[in-house]
């Protein structure tokens, strides 16, 4: 188990396993002594990422001078130890378990989707009994059981080994599935006897040893044999999660983790797992579009390619022409875009960011996932995650959890955190103050004698041995600030690290990659003057100043801060080409789509959060009219009579990006260069009094909030959450909110229609507002320093309107 | 073919009289290729006795025959053999892929055994492994048929 | 010389003799082949009493062929009107009758006697793709014959096998 694994230094003990003498580390498990000296433990209850539990009793071996068989699962070797695991006595005893496992169980085999990677099955086959010697009846349980929005249970499969209910303890924290009844007649269910909503549920039906657990999206689709494996890295969000993508007749079945201790450390979170049936559904676009008035046609890819072409080429001759995209492609499609931009379009006009993200990589003090693991203070701040980065999440859940781990969260509100976390409650565009006050109080030793909070945080600071700060860079004041504090700490032999959570999968892929109008691939300055940043890209786009943006993968429309800003542009452009997969809001509003090829239908390299530079497998093919977005930029370069500047091909593209990366050698802790940003000027919040309806809205995050793949599955629909707004229920008695009810809120880009909830995480004067929901974007409110102000009042539909108003009144 | 109700004479298409002439008469070649040809064998022997048919005269030279019996698994070195056979064959000529390997490459999955749709056109596919004598009497049937229609695609048509 | 005449007579004699008595020629368009019992001719998928498909899709047989000629889709059956007892049911099954060598693994390895190869064998057709046989082929509400598919038959036929012992095997 990896939370009191041995650590190296330990004592050596000498024990022998089935007649192998090894050395292993004292405290060792006997199961896992046992996988070291070459042979295999049937296990069902226990798992190495969690504590033993020895409750299914398949695991007994033979221990010399020891009266009775012990389970290995929970016995530690000692010095001298000699274990049988195939002895007569063994065999005995592991057939008599199995037989009590197998009475109750209704061996619908022939149905169960465990059925050919079931170790029930395995074990059976190789330790059991061949016939059962029960004449009465098998006790009868409930079968499909619908457990959640993931998750339908069989009870009757069920062997009671806890795998799930302990994850969701130890693993996931979050205590929700639960073992009920006893006996014979336990069952799985939930505590509060709901359905089990977890962003990991996912993860059970993978440990489960049997079919009891089985997932919806794959429940009876095929069996294990039938599919076909590709290695792949999840892209959904920045932590860049391994798993199996399983297809069967070239249609994507099931997602499977890949263990890599190092990032996910074997579990993926629901939006990975489950993103992919949107693939097949009729609002994936699989042709080429172009615009025929208000509407968009299907048209061939030589026709949308020549009209690009036409489009893109005069623009470019003028200088008016951007691109905008990048953080949801690959490393290599990164790549081509920004040659796209500099070599075929002649310009610096490129940005990624098209989310409040500025900045994906630490300019120094970059950490690595695992150094959550050993944290002794975590700094959290602008990012969340719980909903951005879930896996990252799970880490530091555990560090706290059995680590003690202190996690601190500075933010403008109190976000539920599964975990015990000291918030600190900072309006944003103070918290570069905050840092400056907090290097300058621990440089210059007011820590012990300081009083106030930020004397406290000091302290904590200058106590803790490794600090890691978790954020997701979209103010550069804070960040700057953030690291003259890191400085100023690891001046005092702390050990300190940064994680950058992005908001697009690739975000540091592209950065490095060179889609910022300042910095080629590498982070080497580009030649000539600095390009347009997308904020500046669509303010000229607004005014006019733009003939033709070019955008792939990217949704500016919805996700950009300044939404009201976005839309304008992207209206009043003469020219919008967009690269897309479903069509969002960006592409309904563009004279050509190009549909493209998802993660599964390509390959390459996506780079995470760390820095680590992964590559992903073809899992599928795509549709016939669909290509990858190399291709695309390749397919318009050759139409622009380019075809030498970009490659269609993934390993050319890598071989470009690494020689450009190579030529922009620089040495381990230098300060990476920083990408250009919009100057913006902080929110002026409003001041609220007892009448006042306007409130600042602050977007929240939310795992399967997005308008691209997400808000078009039907596996992640279920959990897809219906746009709210939170206000203090200080606010609500004020101003009269009920909880439940709908309300408009009204701000200087349009309104939007929300559910009103009712919650003290918000602050007073505040309303935390679902951000990124297609049908209610929150971004018509805000402006570019993603804060915005907004006046709430009751949605026009609503019948009980005017009793309402009447109360506020 | 019509009986007129006045004279005494039966009148028909010509084509229709050339069909049915065909029909009556397939020669096979003798295309063993593997255990499928013993199954084929057979089809002449009493008990079967395809010369009901006018169909019990296997010839040894292609340019005698009218039908290719391929029956058998045909490796990827027989495949110019076969094509060269059938081209000595004279017009009209038919060919029936007898069995699971000459059909579609049965169980065998490799590069060696190819279907022999893939190099000749095939009239009538006989499935089984190998198909019983009665199961390719069953094909020699559809295959009168099929030029009893004057063609493949009447007869489908006809069946559809 | 008297030894040629004699065998031309003896010749001749047992032509004579074959000629009066029944002719071995079957004439098979008019009349059927007899098979043996347990011939293996083209597949059907069979129903139970009450209508409902015995296929529950668990693909045994896609996996027991040998020529991988079985394609099985399964699917999750509706509760309020199940196509087969129990959860699952196959959605889609297609037999490529001209890849099927009628080993008959199938049959042995269909937990629920729902695939079974009858004596029928007269299928031979013009195109490979007519030759692929879907449920809407496969699936008969009238056995074509009712023989070791069943259970029950199975064991009266093979007088050698006993019955499990009852409660079944793990």
């Amino acid at each position: 188990m990896s939370a009191d694994r041995p650590a190296a230094s330990r004592r050596m003990v000498n024990v022998v396993i089935d007649g192998s003498a090894l050395s292993v580390p004292e405290g060792t498990l006997v199961v896992e002594a046992a996988k070291l000296a070459g042979t295999s433990v049937p296990v069902y209850c226990y798992h190495p990422k969690m504590d033993p539990v020895g409750l299914c009793r398949i695991c007994l071996v033979e221990i010399e001078k020891t009266p009775k068989l012990q389970i290995a699962c929970a016995t530690r070797v000692t010095e001298g130890m000699v274990v049988h695991t195939s002895s007569e006595r063994v065999a005995q005893a592991r057939n008599g378990v199995l037989e009590f496992l197998l009475l109750n169980h209704p061996l619908d085999c022939p149905i169960c989707d465990k059925g050919g990677e079931c170790d029930l099955q395995d074990f059976t086959m190789s330790y059991g009994p061949g016939l059962s010697r029960l004449t009465e009846p098998k006790l009868h349980k409930p079968k499909r059981v619908d457990l959640g929005p993931t998750i339908v249970l069989d009870e009757e499969r069920c062997i009671l080994c806890r795998r799930c209910t302990r994850f969701d303890d130890e693993i996931a924290q979050e205590r929700n599935l639960v073992v009920i009844d006893r006996g014979h007649r336990s069952l799985i269910g939930t505590s509060d006897g709901g359905p089990y909503r977890s962003y990991f549920s996912g993860n059970t039906t993978e440990i489960c040893p049997v079919g009891a657990l089985t997932s919806k999206a794959y429940r009876f689709r095929a069996r294990p044999w039938d599919l076909t494996h590709a290695d792949s890295v999840c892209a959904q969000c920045s932590v860049g999660c391994n798993f199996r993508i399983d297809s069967r007749f070239g249609r994507i079945m099931r997602t499977f983790t890949r263990e890599n201790l190092e990032i996910d450390d074997g579990w993926i979170c629901d939006r990975g797992r489950y993103t992919f049936n949107y693939l097949y559904e009729p609002t994936r676009l699989r042709r080429p579009l172009m615009r025929r008035g208000d509407d968009l046609a299907e048209c061939s890819l030589d026709d949308a390619a020549a009209l690009c072409a036409e489009k893109l080429g005069p623009a470019a001759r003028a200088g008016r022409v951007g691109v905008i995209g990048g953080g949801r492609l690959s490393d290599e499609e990164a790549f081509a875009l920004q040659a796209f931009a500099r070599q075929v379009l002649g310009t610096n006009n490129i940005d990624y960011r098209v989310h409040l993200q500025k900045f994906a990589s630490p300019a120094r003090f970059g950490a690595r996932l695992i150094d959550i693991d050993d944290a002794s203070l975590v700094l959290m701040f602008g990012a969340y995650t719980p909903e951005q980065a879930p896996i990252l999440d799970l880490r530091l859940r555990r560090a706290v959890a059995r680590h003690h781990t202190q996690l601190m969260y500075i933010g403008p509100y109190r976000p539920h955190l599964p975990v015990e976390a000291q918030y600190v409650e900072y309006t944003p565009g103070a918290i570069a103050d905050l840092m400056m006050q907090l290097a300058d109080t621990v440089h210059q030793g007011r820590t012990e004698s300081g009083d106030g909070f930020v004397a406290d945080i000091a302290r904590r600071l200058a106590q803790a041995e490794k600090i890691i700060a978790v954020h997701n860079g979209r103010d550069p004041a804070s960040v700057s600030a953030l690291d003259r504090l890191l400085e100023t700490l690891a001046g005092y032999n702390h050990r300190v690290g940064v994680l950058v959570v992005g908001s697009q999968g690739n975000a540091r892929g592209a950065e490095a990659a060179g889609c910022v109008p300042n910095l080629g691939p590498g982070y080497a300055p580009c030649s000539g003057e600095a390009g347009m940043t997308t904020g500046e890209m669509l303010k000229a786009a607004a005014d006019g100043a733009l003939d033709a943006l070019f955008i792939a993968g990217a949704n500016p429309a919805l996700t950009f801060a300044d939404g009201a800003l976005a839309r304008r542009a992207l209206e009043n452009v003469p020219f919008l080409a967009v690269a897309e997969q479903v069509l969002t809001e960006t592409a309904a509003l563009a004279d050509i789509v190009f549909p493209t090829a998802s993660f599964a239908e390509k390959r390459g390299h996506v780079t995470n959060l760390e820095g680590r530079r992964q590559a992903f497998g073809q899992a599928v093919e795509p549709p016939v009219d669909v290509l990858s977005d190399a291709e695309i930029i390749a397919l318009v370069a050759r139409a622009m009579g380019h075809a030498e500047s970009v490659s269609p091909q993934p390993a050319a593209l890598l071989a470009g990006l690494v020689r450009a990366e190579s030529a922009a050698e620089r040495s381990v802790g230098d300060l990476l260069p920083r990408a250009k940003v919009d100057a913006v000027q902080p929110a002026a919040v409003e001041k609220v009094d007892a009448t006042h309806r306007t409130f600042t809205i602050i977007p929240v995050p939310h795992l399967y909030s997005g308008g691209g793949a997400v808000a078009h599955d039907p596996g992640t629909a279920p959990m897809r959450p219906r746009p709210y707004a939170i206000v203090n229920p200080e606010d609500a008695a004020r101003v009269g909110v009920v909880p439940g009810e709908r309300l408009t809120l009204s701000g200087s880009g349009g309104s939007i229609d929300v559910e009103a909830r009712v919650g003290p995480q918000a602050p007073v004067g505040v309303a935390l507002v679902l951000a990124d929901m297609p049908e209610a974007p929150a971004n018509k409110l805000l402006d570019a320093s993603g804060f915005g102000t907004a006046t709430i009042s009751k949605a026009a539909s609503v019948p009980e309107q005017r009793s309402l108003e009447r109360v506020s009144a | 073919m019509e009986m007129s109700p006045h004279q005494p004479f039966i009148t028909t298409k010509l084509d229709e009289f050339v069909r049915w002439a065909q029909a009556s008469a397939i020669w096979p070649m003798t295309m063993g290729l593997a255990c499928c040809a013993i199954e084929m064998m057979s089809i002449v022997s009493p008990r079967y006795d395809t010369s009901r048919f006018g169909a019990e005269v296997f010839r040894s030279s292609p340019r005698q025959s009218d039908l290719m019996i391929v029956s058998g698994r045909v490796a990827r070195k027989m495949l110019p053999v076969l094509r060269q056979l059938y081209d000595q064959m004279p017009d009209p000529k038919w060919v029936i892929s007898m069995g699971a390997c000459a059909s579609t490459g049965g169980i065998f999955d490799n590069y060696a055994v190819t279907p022999v749709d893939t190099i000749l056109p095939v009239d009538v596919y006989v499935p089984g492994c190998p198909p019983s004598p009665d199961a390719l009497i069953y094909s020699l049937m559809q295959l009168r048929r099929e030029i009893e229609a004057g063609g493949k695609a009447n007869v489908l048509a006809r069946n559809a | 010389m008297l030894q040629a005449v004699g065998g031309i007579i003896a010749g001749m004699a047992t032509t004579l003799k074959y000629l009066f008595k029944k002719k071995s020629t079957i004439d098979y368009p008019r009349e059927p082949y007899p098979h043996p019992e347990r011939f293996r001719g083209v597949h059907e998928l069979r129903r139970y009493d009450d209508g409902m498909e015995r296929c529950i899709g668990c693909e045994l047989c896609a996996v027991a062929c040998p020529a991988n000629c079985i394609t099985v889709i399964g699917a999750e059956n509706d509760p309020q009107h199940p196509t087969a007892p129990g959860e699952r049911y196959g959605y889609r099954y297609e037999i490529d009758m001209l890849r099927c060598i009628f080993c008959g693994y199938c049959e042995e390895a269909c937990p629920t006697d729902a695939i079974v190869l009858t004596p029928r064998f007269d299928i031979a057709d013009y195109t490979r793709d007519r030759l692929i046989f879907g449920k809407d082929k496969l699936l008969v509400d009238d056995p074509f014959t009712q023989h070791l598919a069943n259970t029950e038959s199975a064991f009266k036929t093979e007088p050698g096998v006993a019955p499990p012992p009852s409660g079944g095997a793990p």
